[in-house]
């Protein structure tokens, strides 16, 4: 190794510019994105208005764009109904397993669920469409949220793993010697000192949820005729909704679709901004 | 098994249920497909797995079907895909570990994030209207005019929807979750590593080379992670790999992986015998696939990470 200082450094500088270049590469991709929602989506909403938002879809030939009320609606609800179902068994199964860690079912579950993030969520809404929506004859809002409920549900246990992991050591063991039980001390201490990083997680897996489109593509329905029918009757979400328009061969649907994108990338945003200052707050 | 106070084991035991039904209920999602699948199995043996047909008809004896040109999509785009994601996410994790100040390195950080989380209906409509008309103008032409004779660019871009398209847009979907995983790897390496190398006088990118060496294990695990990801998405590939039932290795091409078959054929599957019952084979392939895969990552991750704690 008798390679000159001289070009170590010039192999340094390559180095590290060609790093930068390709991370700067890598990101471009998210500029370019927001640009093309913004133009598309930005004319299709100053159009419409507030208007895009209380509407119901247009008809493939009307000249007017509408809205996108039902699928807005169905997909605060179902992601909604989603955490509500998966969060608590989330968080529990969380609990179990960084309190017991040396159980062997700990040690499976930590695996499995795990690995379950990275199946197919295609598989899951082929999995609800055979088992609930065949049975209750339709396609629905319950369906819809139960199988994205079970695609959350990994996402919501990692979140919480770490906001259990989170708890300081000294705490745990400050719970431990007052006698506590571990529930007790999971209600009293864990809770509270948790709490932030708890929230972050419920509003990671919501906006997980919100912005899935596998799940629901057969089990959520497309309702465009009325905003709200039931929750056992076909729903929407901006999702799917973008997903079908953008593949449909009609010029308006497409403009519902540019909108309907900026829509869900603004509510992406805010929620997104929300849960990092959540964090930002925290301190141990 | 170590055990506790009288609470805690009331405690243990009342949660137990919960957590042995959530194993039995993945384990069953698993089983039904099998079972949903045998049919098709059954009718069809081999020819599902080496034949490339979508034939439905009204009657039973006519209809075929064979998933290869899928099934090799899926693993041909997803390999692509994590070909292309693996210089990205090194290359982000070296800038926002090592280069960048601290905080411009934290921006960084944050625009993967949002990257991370961003919904893949929004991916897939930027790569079918910005990205493939423009890859199709500025690199599959100039790259079948100039280097045609390559079998992989040999054919004839039309769309611009294909199997390099769906690539590039999955690598940059999944990225993001490849670099937080190797970001949190990174920063797990002792750091008397660190201190040592420099204090021998490396540079900074010598330092790197040799610290990500010890990663190794762990950036193939996290290159598993994302080529299983890779594998079951299915809103990206859908809108950008032209949804054609032809087997083709030449990226130029459109050609289906499993998930966008799924997604474009379900809605009708119901009304043929063997259709749903192939769509749920081809789901089933995909499934074990994806969970073998996740698996052999996550438990080489925790592996590294036991090591490099000692």
């Amino acid at each position: 190794m008798f390679r000159s200082y001289f070009i170590r450094k010039l192999k340094n500088y390559l180095m590290l510019s060609l790093a930068i270049f390709v991370s700067v590469l890598a990101v471009i991709p998210l500029f370019s994105m927001l640009y093309m929602v913004i133009v598309e989506g930005g004319k299709v909403l100053l159009d419409a208005g507030l208007s895009f938002i209380t509407e119901l879809p247009p008809t493939p030939l009307s000249s007017s764009i509408g809205g996108v009320a039902p699928a807005l609606l169905g997909s605060v609800l179902a992601s909604t109904l989603a955490i509500a179902i998966s969060g608590p068994i989330a968080f529990l199964v969380a609990f179990f397993v960084t309190e017991f860690k040396n159980s062997s079912f700990s040690k499976i579950s930590e695996v499995v669920v795990r690995s379950f993030s990275g199946i197919p969520s295609i598989i899951v809404s082929m999995f609800v469409y055979s088992t609930v929506v065949m049975r209750m004859g339709t396609q629905s809002l319950f369906a819809g949220s139960l199988s994205l409920a079970i695609v959350a549900l990994p996402y919501a246990y990692v979140y919480f793993t770490s906001a259990m992991k989170s708890i300081p050591e000294s705490l745990r063991e400050a719970a431990m010697s007052l006698g506590m039980s571990r529930f007790k001390a999971l209600r009293y201490v864990y809770v509270g000192v948790s709490k932030k990083y708890i929230l972050t997680g419920i509003l990671m897996s919501y906006i997980k949820a919100f912005g899935e489109t596998a799940p629901l593509l057969f089990t959520m329905g497309f309702l465009m005729n009325s905003v709200f029918a039931g929750f056992l009757q076909p729903s929407n979400a901006l999702p799917i909704l973008v997903f079908i328009y953008a593949l449909s061969p009609y010029e308006v649907f497409h403009k519902v679709a540019w909108g309907a994108t900026l829509l869900l990338i603004i509510i992406y945003l805010v929620l997104f901004s929300l849960a990092r200052s959540l964090l930002k707050g925290v301190k141990l | 098994m170590i055990f506790f106070s009288k609470s805690d084991k009331v405690t243990f035991y009342s949660i137990l249920p919960l957590v042995v039904g959530i194993l039995g209920f993945f384990l069953t999602i698993g089983l039904f497909t099998a079972y949903q699948a045998l049919p098709s199995f059954m009718q069809f043996g081999s020819d599902l797995l080496i034949t490339s047909i979508w034939r439905p008809a009204d009657d039973p004896h006519l209809e075929a079907y064979g998933l290869a040109a899928p099934f090799i999509g899926s693993l041909y785009a997803s390999t692509l895909a994590t070909l292309i994601i693996l210089p990205l996410s090194v290359a982000l994790t070296f800038s926002i570990t090592e280069i960048l100040p601290r905080r411009i390195g934290g921006f960084l950080r944050v625009i993967i994030e949002i990257m991370g989380g961003l919904p893949t209906v929004v991916y897939g409509l930027w790569g079918a209207v910005v990205l493939a008309p423009y890859l199709r103008d500025y690199v599959m032409k100039p790259l079948h005019q100039y280097l045609g004779f390559i079998p992989i660019f040999s054919c004839r871009p039309i769309t611009g929807y294909s199997v390099l398209t769906a690539s590039l847009v999955l690598a940059v979907a999944t990225t993001p979750y490849v670099t937080a995983l190797l970001i949190e790897g990174y920063n797990m390496i002792p750091s008397k590593y660190k201190e040592g190398i420099l204090c021998l006088g490396a540079t900074k990118y010598e330092a790197f080379k040799l610290l990500f060496g010890l990663l190794k294990p762990y950036v193939i695990a996290s290159s598993l992670l994302g080529f299983s990801r890779a594998l079951g998405e299915t809103t990206i590939v859908a809108l950008t790999i032209g949804n054609t039932m032809r087997f083709t290795l030449c990226v130029f091409n459109p050609t289906h992986t499993i998930p966008s078959l799924i997604a474009s054929q379900f809605e009708s599957a119901g009304l043929y015998m063997y259709a749903l019952p192939t769509l749920f084979a081809g789901g089933f392939l995909l499934l074990i696939a994806s969970s073998v895969i996740s698996y052999v990552g996550i438990k080489m991750l925790y592996a590294w990470r036991e090591r490099v704690r000692v």
